[in-house]
């Protein structure tokens, strides 16, 4: 288990997030090459499926990046977001994928370093847990 | 604003100074349709604001808000920004000015640095700097994405010229030889927006020990302790011995509000929020293990709703508040601790243990305001801030020269912004007027791709080294070669300059290509550019996609070029995934009203009307009553002494004589539809309450406040009890000022109570104006101000010290002790405690006089609200569209407000306000055409099932079920955040560009090869 290196699929909004990533490059800092991230307006615009879609393809975890509590560019996109995320948990761990795969976080336009620090650490656990189980039902099937 | 029509040839202002007062004056009339010169004597642009962790009162970080903005105004690129550069010499007259300015040499070519940060590692010296909020050694974080210019900076007087930087620069930017450079360039008006400094708190050191005691900071140095990016990187650990302070005191007015050691005798305005914000911010953190102190003495919070601020840091958060004046600082020797001395409120000294101690430094005028000014050929205060008066706020002494910001004293982010917004509509008044922007038809007609098929085209731009060395890009434009669709790829060897950007344009020509995939800069920085490119060449914006390949890739895979390149192809996969599936997105075209409609005929209405006159088309100036001025009609006279009466009606007659504005008094706005550019608002006016309809582009909102009747303290039942305006009436009539013996004034009445929380803002400089001005009829009267904290905010301070100085006794009272009032017979007595005495006295006054607030005008403004689809905020007044950023806007696009309907307003703001709000309105009504395409939500009819999910869920209420049964979406005002999208159960609703399909593919191009 020790070669595995998780890929993680970022939905990251395109306000906070996705500007805290491209901050992280500009400070030459590093993450997991199998943090792959996709850009939306507003985590509000994260749907549970896009996350089941991202698990079911393949990613082993999922991590969606906001605004911070109270700084969201629309008012509360990204507290929707994370119920959503709650929910999806919880759907997650009954059919046994484990609600950890996916994961809410929160961070600033300036904040690549938190976002580096985020994705590293979310990408840590991801590594820990193993791979997502629907690989393997997959490679079975083939 | 006098210039004669044949001489305003100009379209240019120049602005100076490119802190957030100076950003906002150029964007806004950028967006104008303006062109500006941003002169910023620093290397970068962003003043103080990058160099503050968060903002009061939201405690957020606010460039995230105010970047969009600058982004968009970017986009018009008709902003120049010259860093490094100052002004020489302004001849000529508004109109037409001459400004010679001289640039210094950077040493590196900003056209060609990409800020890889290569020569900052190779420098040995040290003399290499980044632009501010970049720099991962600075105090900051990157707030500002957009800072610019993006590029570093050398100084030279650290530079021994080794050239090991010229070795490791691959764009070939550094030049060491560049050298200063002079020009003049022709502009019709000018912004001074030049702002202050920090004042220095070294001639306090013997006192506080700044300097000294390596844990005395002042506010800006505890600002960047506190922040993630700063030298401690977030850990809160005080600088001595690297422990964190659990006891910290900050000591408010150093330097400020004193004649001593160099300070300066006013009021610096807004350190008593920075302090709060601070402590805040440390107690929200550390609230089990954390004593935080303000030892004050007066708490100043003068914004709007800042009083509440200052409540929930008691009450809520447990911050302690001293009222006190603070005497010397000192350090125990073994543990290093602080120690330190005050006299307290009644005259007995205190002390305190403390880890940490902050001061409150206030802010002074910038050491360079003297040789600008000359420059610039103004006046300044014997305070070196730029000199305006209450009814010209943001004039200087010369015509066509306006100032906004700190360059006019202390103030706030709200402040600064809204002076600047006003100074740019008084900078836009002088130039010719305004050309249309973007207007669509410049453009190449959309090609109608029908029937095509994807022709995808990639492109990857501007690698640069880093990125180079890091991916294979063979392979990558190999991979990319061979992607469904894909039927050109090319490298675009220099960096996005137009003619790199032509290059792109011809290909898509040549190759016939039908959706663009740029590979390489972040669509944060650069998607705009390239929409803007793929336009020209006759597609629809929105048939580009980016595929991030510097920042998001090998800038954070160093040092796995393998991982790197994979990511890259996935990356562009992705992007030719998502770009196949693309939609034209169409752009909405509505024809612009120019005319404006302005409801309220006060100071601010009348100040908005003539700030938009002669800018755009007809001004309606609608009024209630039967005149115009409003409020200020009852003043006789300002804090400083000038008759009111003149000014009002010199702007009256200016309102009345303007032949771009009607006026309709005796009348009443009824009902409001339709949306920015195309409003219809209905009227009725007069005793016969005739109806008509107002067709306009942009609301001016400045209806008002009205007084609060007081019930207290015997109002009403006793004619010597009056309030400060009855006061005033009474002293400018002459009817009986000389006659007052004794004169007691109870502050705070009807305000800073649980009936209303906020504060009067404006009650405190009444009773201060009418003490001296009874002093002033009848030099031996006693007059008594009874107060909680006088809030006399910058030079009102001086005024405060003069009423003190005259002999006006103010005594502090507390809410748990107010004053009494007692009546008898033909006696009026009023009791209060002297906490200095510390002994209840009593006084027998000729008048008592009331200072009470005006107060949100609750059912007019909720009908208002109502009418226009806005908000009221605490205490009833309007609700702004963002209290820091956008204090001028309403959250209705094309809705502006200003005056006292926000807030209690003084004259100065009131003008300041309502100018603003016409600058606001000038960045619209410049358009000919309402031009809207970015992505909105879209409903499909058939599926919507009216559940009114998207109704609820719309962060701005835009939705409605429409007469036909189904949702309904106004595009015109739409954001794009696609919550209505996610939440629709029916998916329904679509966003275009983030449709379900379009992720899925994206989803799957992403993960391609994993399962």
């Amino acid at each position: 288990m020790s070669d595995f290196e998780p890929v993680v699929v970022v939905f990251a909004c395109d306000y906070c997030a996705y500007t805290a990533a491209d901050v992280a490059g500009r400070m030459n800092l590093s993450y997991p090459t199998g943090v792959r991230i996709l850009r939306v307006p507003c985590t509000g615009k994260v749907e549970p499926q896009y996350i089941m879609q991202a698990l079911q393809k393949g990613a082993d975890g999922v991590m969606v990046a906001g605004c911070l509590v109270g700084d969201c560019h629309f008012k509360n996109g990204n507290l929707r977001a994370a119920v959503r995320v709650k929910r999806v948990q919880g759907l997650l761990d009954e059919i046994g994928i484990g609600g950890e795969r996916v994961a809410m976080v929160h961070v600033s336009a300036g904040q690549g370093a938190q976002f580096a620090e985020a994705a590293t650490e979310f990408s840590r656990k991801i590594g820990e847990m193993g791979p997502n189980p629907i690989k393997q039902g997959a490679k079975a099937a083939a | 604003m006098n210039q004669e029509n044949n001489q305003r040839t100009s379209n240019t202002v120049l602005v100076l100074g490119g802190g957030i007062a100076g950003i906002k004056a150029s964007y806004d009339l950028a967006e104008a349709g303006r062109q500006v010169y941003l002169l910023e004597k620093k290397p970068a642009l962003g003043g103080f604001l990058p160099l503050l962790d968060r903002q009061f009162p939201t405690n957020d970080c606010n460039i995230c808000y105010l970047s969009p903005d600058a982004d968009k105004a970017g986009g018009a690129r008709t902003v120049q920004t010259m860093p490094l550069t100052k002004l020489v010499a302004l001849e000529g007259q508004a109109g037409n000015f001459t400004a010679r300015v001289l640039t210094s040499p950077r040493y590196i070519n900003t056209d060609r640095c990409n800020a890889c940060g290569a020569c900052l590692a190779a420098c040995p010296q040290g003399a290499i700097s980044f632009t501010p909020g970049l720099d991962t050694n600075s105090p900051t974080c990157l707030r500002y994405p957009q800072a610019t210019p993006q590029a570093f900076a050398i100084n030279m007087a650290k530079c021994d010229r080794c050239g090991e930087c010229i070795k490791v620069c691959a764009p070939e930017a550094i030049d060491l030889d560049q050298q200063e450079v002079e020009q003049s360039l022709e502009v019709g008006s000018v912004v001074l927006a030049s702002g202050a400094e920090v004042w220095d708190p070294a001639p306090m050191e013997e006192w506080y020990g700044h300097k000294r005691f390596p844990d005395v900071l002042t506010s800006l140095e505890f600002e960047q302790l506190m922040s993630a990016a700063g030298p401690t990187g977030g850990a809160f650990q005080r600088p001595s011995d690297g422990r964190r302070p659990k006891r910290i005191g900050w000591i408010q007015c150093a330097g400020s509000r004193t004649t001593k050691d160099g300070g300066n005798s006013y009021c610096s305005s807004i350190c008593c929020m920075i302090s709060m914000k601070e402590a805040i911010w440390a107690m929200e953190h550390f609230e089990q293990d954390l004593e935080a102190t303000v030892f004050f003495m007066d708490m100043r919070p003068m914004g709007k709703d800042y009083e509440l601020y200052y409540q929930r840091a008691k009450n809520d958060l447990g911050i302690n508040f001293v009222r006190c004046r603070p005497h010397t600082v000192d350090r125990h020797e073994q543990t290093g601790d602080l120690r330190m001395t005050y006299v307290d409120d009644e005259g007995s000294l205190g002390e305190v243990e403390l880890d940490l101690v902050v001061l409150a430094t206030g802010f002074c005028a910038a050491s360079d305001s003297q040789d600008q000014a000359a420059a610039l050929g103004i006046d300044l205060s014997p305070y070196r801030f730029v000199n305006s008066d209450e009814f010209s706020p943001v004039s200087t002494s010369r015509p066509g020269v306006y100032a906004c910001g700190m360059a006019l004293g202390p103030q706030d982010i709200p402040g600064s912004l809204t002076q600047a917004s006003a100074a740019g509509c008084l900078a836009s008044a002088d130039l010719a007027a305004p050309r249309a922007l973007r207007r669509e038809e410049d453009l190449p007609k959309e090609r109608d791709l029908s029937g095509e098929e994807p022709r995808i085209g990639v492109f990857f731009v501007d690698w640069g080294k880093v990125v180079q060395e890091v991916v294979d890009s063979k392979a990558v434009e190999q991979a990319a070669a061979n992607m469904a669709g894909v039927v050109h790829v090319e490298t675009l060897e220099l960096s996005y300059g137009q003619s790199g950007l032509a290059a792109l344009e011809k290909a898509i020509t040549d190759s016939r290509i039908n959706r663009v995939v740029v590979a390489g800069y972040s669509p944060r920085t650069h998607g705009r550019i390239f929409a803007e490119a793929i336009r020209k060449a006759g597609l629809n914006r929105a048939y580009l996609e980016m595929a991030n390949i510097r920042e998001q890739d090998a800038f954070v895979h160093q040092g796995d070029s393998q991982a790197a390149t994979a990511k890259a192809i996935t990356l562009v996969r992705t992007a030719v995934a998502g770009v196949r599936q693309a939609k034209p997105t169409p752009s909405l075209t509505l024809p612009f009203n120019p005319d404006a409609l302005v409801v309220g005929g006060g100071v601010a209405g009348m100040s908005a009307a003539l700030g938009l006159a002669g800018q755009g088309g007809k001004v309606y100036l609608v009024e209630r009553s039967r005149q115009l001025g409003g409020l200020a009609n009852e003043l006789a006279r300002t804090l400083n002494g000038r008759p009111v009466a003149p000014e009002l009606a010199e702007l009256v007659e200016q309102v009345k004589g303007n032949p771009n504005i009607e006026i309709l008094t005796d009348t009443l706005v009824v009902d409001h539809k339709g949306q920015v550019g195309g409003f219809i608002t209905g009227v009725q006016s007069g005793p016969g309450m005739f109806y008509r309809q107002i067709n306009h582009g942009v609301t001016i909102l400045a209806t008002g406040a009205r007084r609060y009747e007081p019930t207290e303290y015997l109002y009403g039942q006793n004619s010597r009890v009056m309030t400060q305006l009855e006061m005033e009436k009474l002293l400018a009539n002459g009817q009986g000022g000389d006659k007052l013996d004794t004169v007691v004034m109870i502050q705070c009445v009807g305000s800073r109570n649980d009936d209303n929380p906020t504060c009067g803002r404006i009650c405190c400089r009444s009773a201060v104006k009418n003490a001296l001005w009874i002093k002033e009829q009848k030099p031996d009267a006693q007059v008594f101000v009874l107060y909680r904290d006088m809030r006399m905010p910058f030079t009102s301070e001086d005024v405060y010290r003069k009423a003190r100085e005259e002999g006006v006794l103010f005594v502090r009272y507390s809410p748990e002790q107010p004053p009494r009032v007692e009546q008898s017979g033909d006696t009026l007595e009023v009791i209060f405690r002297d906490h200095i005495l510390g002994r209840d006295l009593s006084v027998e006054p000729s008048a008592l006089v009331l200072s009470t607030p005006q107060i949100a005008a609750d059912e007019d403004t909720e009908e208002l609200c109502e009418i226009f689809r806005l908000q009221q905020g605490p205490g009833g007044f309007l609700l702004e569209d963002h209290p820091k950023v956008k204090p001028i806007d309403t959250p209705a696009p094309g809705v502006f407000a200003a005056g006292s309907v926000l807030a209690p307003a003084s004259l100065a703001e009131a003008r300041t306000q309502g100018l603003a709000a016409a600058g606001r309105a000038l960045t619209l009504l410049s358009q000919m055409n309402l031009v809207l395409d970015t992505p909105v939500a879209k409903v499909n009819r058939d599926r919507c099932a009216a559940c009114l999910v998207c109704v609820r869920t719309c962060p701005y209420g835009i939705p409605y079920i429409n007469a036909d049964g189904y949702s309904e979406i106004d595009p015109a005002q739409c954001l794009g955040c696609g919550v209505c999208a996610a939440e629709c159960p029916a998916q329904a609703i679509q966003l275009p560009g983030y449709e379900d399909e379009r992720m899925l593919s994206r989803t799957e191009a992403l993960l391609e090869g994993v399962l």
